[in-house]
């Protein structure tokens, strides 16, 4: 391979590398929303909500996201409702996460004592006050290291999307392998862009749950 | 039935007592906590309440902010009921959260555990309700809580942590910040049960002081010396009954009460209860 050819290389797996994050990005924020969303409503929520939102986390949890991925993308056409695959991605994803983040969220704001509540009461605060001021602050440092973890598998499962003729990092390198015949180095160098996103993020959470040692 | 009822205006006179607890009643299941227990509070007033560990006291004590619901009987504050409203065929209903939270907002709690809020720095622990429950714009209230911190002996703290501080002086933080909201009743609730001997004296020295401007305080304490320091009152409660009422002097040198006595009596002796 001459040095151009790796440039190249490089160039094509990186904007495969882009794609992933930007699918990982948006997958993250819809299942960081609606798993918040999951997790009030099962410590908080009257009777019937809490009960949808345990059931819901048992069946997402309970299903492969490949099986979602493609069930939704080949039969959304067919009830008149027509995405693009990215938003599909981003939407299917961001709703399987979304469970795996509830039992996130819902581990860390059970871990913020009562007595919290109690002294926010104290004040005179209301009940949404009390929770975004003072309950929600803390819940969310104790949330970065198992909320890295879902990330993570969020960040790789997007090359679930290549499964679905979507084009990311995965789709770029076995192209690349496919036209070269190096499969294996292909493959590790899609390893390694992996790894480096990855990476990454574990970074920058350990670098906010630092900021927030007082949280 | 209790004749105070929320609707009815109450006349301020002088002797009005600020806090009216109205053959109040509380259960945890079968339990009876709180059976029938009457008292008053007036406007200056210091109200210890002592008695055996399970007597009760707390939950009183909770009861009249209402983070613990009472079942029978009624606390006005001021004339306001708290917590709930009794209807004139004699039914109860609890208030709306909103006017829950505002009486909480106008009275003052300290927690045996101090509760600071870990997340905040010091000067934000004592300004962020006034800020945010009363809206009060950010120059007076840090002024206030300045000089609150000041008063505490904590005001080179105030950009400090919680989590940085010694159990007195969050302690001390913790009594600033209910001040900070300017309250007209003072709950403390055995503010030094938690610390360690040595930082005892610092804590009680800040509500001595307090006692001394006529803050009205309703205190539930462990520390019988300091409970006849400070107190114009002192009620022994035992197993939920309010068994006894009166001066310090009164219950500490001449108790009439025979579950007073030998609770006395064990405590000259040294026995911790």
């Amino acid at each position: 391979m001459t040095g151009a050819m790796l440039l190249s290389t490089g160039q094509y797996l990186a904007r495969g590398a882009v794609v992933t994050v930007g699918l990982s990005l948006g997958m993250i924020t819809v299942a960081t929303c609606f798993g918040l969303m999951l997790a009030v409503l099962r410590l908080y929520g009257v009777g019937p909500l809490r009960l949808a939102a345990a059931v819901y986390g048992l069946i997402a949890r309970g299903v492969p996201l490949l099986v979602l991925l493609i069930g939704s993308y080949f039969s959304l056409p067919y009830l008149g409702i027509d995405l693009p695959l990215w938003l599909v991605v981003v939407l299917v994803g961001g709703l399987y996460f979304a469970a795996y983040m509830a039992e996130v969220f819902r581990a860390a704001l059970a871990a913020v004592p009562r007595t919290q509540w109690d002294a926010g009461r104290a004040l005179g605060m209301r009940r949404l006050q009390l929770f975004t001021i003072v309950i929600l602050p803390q819940a969310s440092r104790l949330s970065i290291p198992p909320f890295l973890n879902v990330v993570l598998v969020a960040v790789k499962n997007t090359s679930l999307v290549s499964a679905i003729g979507g084009w990311e990092l995965v789709a770029a390198g076995r192209e690349i392998g496919e036209r070269t015949m190096e499969i294996l180095p292909a493959y590790l160098a899609v390893a390694a862009f992996y790894f480096v996103i990855c990476f990454t993020l574990s970074q920058i959470a350990r670098h906010i749950e630092k900021k927030m040692r007082h949280v | 039935m209790s004749e105070p009822v929320s609707s009815e205006p109450v006349s301020r006179t002088t002797d009005t007592p600020l806090v009216v607890i109205d053959r109040v009643g509380k259960s945890f299941g079968r339990v009876e906590v709180l059976k029938d227990v009457s008292l008053t509070v007036a406007a200056g007033d210091v109200l210890s309440l002592i008695g055996p560990s399970g007597s009760g006291k707390t939950t009183l004590l909770r009861c009249v902010n209402y983070l613990e619901s009472y079942e029978r009987g009624l606390i006005t504050i001021a004339g306001e009921s708290v917590g709930v409203d009794i209807r004139p065929d004699g039914s109860r209903r609890r208030k709306a959260d909103r006017e829950i939270a505002a009486l909480r907002a106008q009275v003052g709690m300290v927690f045996q555990h101090y509760n600071l809020f870990p997340h905040l720095d010091v000067l934000e622990n004592l300004t962020v309700a006034p800020r945010r429950v009363r809206n009060e714009a950010d120059a007076p209230v840090r002024e206030r809580a300045m000089a609150l911190l000041e008063r505490v002996g904590l005001a080179d703290k105030r950009n400090r942590y919680p989590s940085e501080l010694s159990g007195g002086q969050q302690q001390r933080v913790a009594i600033a910040r209910a001040l900070t909201m300017q309250p007209r009743l003072l709950l403390l609730d055995e503010v030094t049960s938690a610390l360690d001997p040595e930082l005892v004296g610092e804590v009680l020295d800040v509500i001595l002081s307090l006692a001394g401007d006529g803050i009205t305080m309703m205190i539930v304490t462990h520390e019988m010396a300091f409970a006849r320091e400070v107190s114009t009152s002192v009620a022994f409660m035992a197993d939920g009954v309010l068994i006894e009422k009166g001066p310090p002097g009164a219950i500490f040198d001449a108790p009439r009460h025979e579950r007073l006595c030998s609770f006395m009596q064990r405590y000259r002796s040294g026995h911790r209860l």
